[in-house]
């Protein structure tokens, strides 16, 4: 579904991706981790292409997304929250949810009236519709952020620190709704330091370091090679 | 002076209107709020274009603004009053003289308001609307400038007023505003231009202090809901 391939990214004199290569099935959940400054976020944001690349290949679909032609119509189909929400101010909680369905998906009002009511029901907010983002918590604003992507029914979901922003207590709202898509079958790549979130959600443990894919593990034996670190650490 | 106001209110007010053009305050405030009602979506084009990725564009663009905001309102009254018509054959009555160099003058300002007003939002408004899939251009309608514009509603106001203090050039192209009809009265009256042109400097001061004391109120306002809200823009 999302192949890397040997991915390059480059700031200016700075290497941010080392030859990055790994895949995404459908349906798949992987936990991208890693110490800050590793190119966990600069790595997710290549895949809509938010940061362009600089060698190799990514493939969404098997669509080379750093040639293709028309990167709305590919960008429609990949949900992205950001770590600080992305909320456009100006605009209710509905009209956040519809404004993509309206002006990317050209669908007339009230049927994306419809659609962006069921998403924001389903998260909880179905009270909160007519609210302006300001009006509402932190962890309200990023459940509405995560109904406007899963609105356009995109094939894959991507968080970028999703609950970074947050206040600890507002955490685990945003978590169990990323849970919730999990477990409908959502394919998601999800960047987040909550290490508990990712073992009881995650398939696959991506591990970042200095811009490497330095481990690509399946949860548990991930989990397992950083207890053995620690005890290695410990009584070193 | 109250003897003054008594007997040429209506001149000052509306100048000969209707046995002439209509002209005084009113044709003052219709110039200034015509120019800046024409100079601001030109303005707005003009920033997009500054900001454009196309690097020729912003580079034109950029190059036309830093011109115009380096030459004098009064050059561009002079061009247009007197240039025009020995190149084209047409000749432009005053007060159209004036809307059209006003246009010019202020859209090159407003377009730099505008910009700043699109730079200071943060970079994950545009982001946000590009994961969506929006085109570029709705990206900028929908969400860019209705932010950036309220937010700037302010400075655009303080630029009305200035505007309404530039139309008094307009006197130099007997553009029938509140300036010509003042002179009009001191020249009757010949021996008050004291209290004559005292009484126009009242007349502008309220006026342009009344506009600045709504922008300070409005950017109060603003600044409020901001605080109380985060980043809230509406």
């Amino acid at each position: 579904m999302i192949e890397f391939e040997a991915v390059e990214k480059y700031f200016g004199d700075r290497h941010i991706l080392k030859s990055i290569t790994g895949s995404v099935s459908k349906g798949q959940v992987v936990v991208v981790c890693g110490p800050s400054g590793s190119g966990k976020s600069t790595l997710i944001r290549t895949v809509n292409r938010l940061e362009s690349i600089d060698g190799g290949h990514l493939r969404v679909d098997g669509r080379d997304i750093h040639t293709v032609r028309n990167i709305n119509e590919l960008r429609s189909g990949i949900g992205f929250v950001f770590q600080s929400f992305g909320l456009f101010p100006h605009m209710s909680a509905l009209d956040n949810v519809m404004i993509g369905l309206r002006r990317v998906r050209k669908l007339g009002p009230a049927e994306a009236r419809q659609i962006a009511m069921e998403r924001l029901a389903g998260l909880g907010l179905a009270d909160k519709a007519d609210s302006m983002p300001a009006q509402l918590s932190g962890g309200q604003q990023q459940r509405v952020a995560i109904a406007r992507a899963v609105s356009m029914r995109p094939a894959v979901m991507l968080f970028d620190e999703p609950t970074s922003a947050l206040d600890p207590e507002l955490v685990s709202e945003v978590l169990a709704a990323i849970e919730q898509l999990a477990d409908e079958g959502m394919t998601i790549i999800c960047v987040t330091h909550e290490m508990g979130f990712a073992r009881r959600v995650a398939d696959r443990i991506w591990y970042l370091e200095a811009g490497r894919l330095l481990h690509n593990l399946d949860t548990e034996d991930f989990f397992k090679l950083r207890q053995a670190m620690r005890l290695e650490a410990a009584s070193s | 002076m109250i003897e003054i106001i008594q007997t040429y209110w209506l001149d000052l007010l509306i100048g000969s209107y209707p046995n002439g053009p209509l002209g005084g305050l009113a044709m003052t405030m219709i110039i200034a709020v015509v120019s800046i009602a024409l100079a601001v979506p030109l303005g707005v084009l003009l920033a997009l274009a500054e900001l454009s990725p196309r690097r020729w564009l912003s580079l034109v663009t950029g190059a036309l603004i830093t011109f115009v905001r380096g030459v004098p309102l009064l050059m561009f009254i002079f061009w247009i009053y007197f240039v025009v018509p020995v190149i084209t054959g047409i000749s432009i009555q005053g007060t159209t003289t004036l809307i059209i160099a006003l246009v010019i003058f202020e859209s090159a300002y407003i377009s730099q308001i505008v910009k700043a007003g699109i730079l200071a939002l943060p970079k994950g408004q545009s982001e946000a609307a590009e994961s969506l899939g929006m085109a570029p251009w709705q990206i900028n309608v929908k969400i860019i400038l209705p932010q950036a514009i309220f937010n700037m509603t302010p400075s655009l106001i303080s630029q009305l007023s200035s505007a309404v203090k530039d139309t008094s050039l307009g006197y130099i192209i007997n553009a029938t505003e509140v300036t010509f009809a003042t002179a009009q009265i001191n020249s009757i009256l010949l021996t008050k231009p004291m209290e004559v042109f005292g009484i126009l400097a009242i007349v502008f001061f309220v006026v342009c202090t009344s506009l600045t004391g709504l922008a300070s109120l409005l950017e109060k306002r603003l600044g409020h809901a901001q605080n109380a809200a985060g980043v809230r823009a509406s």
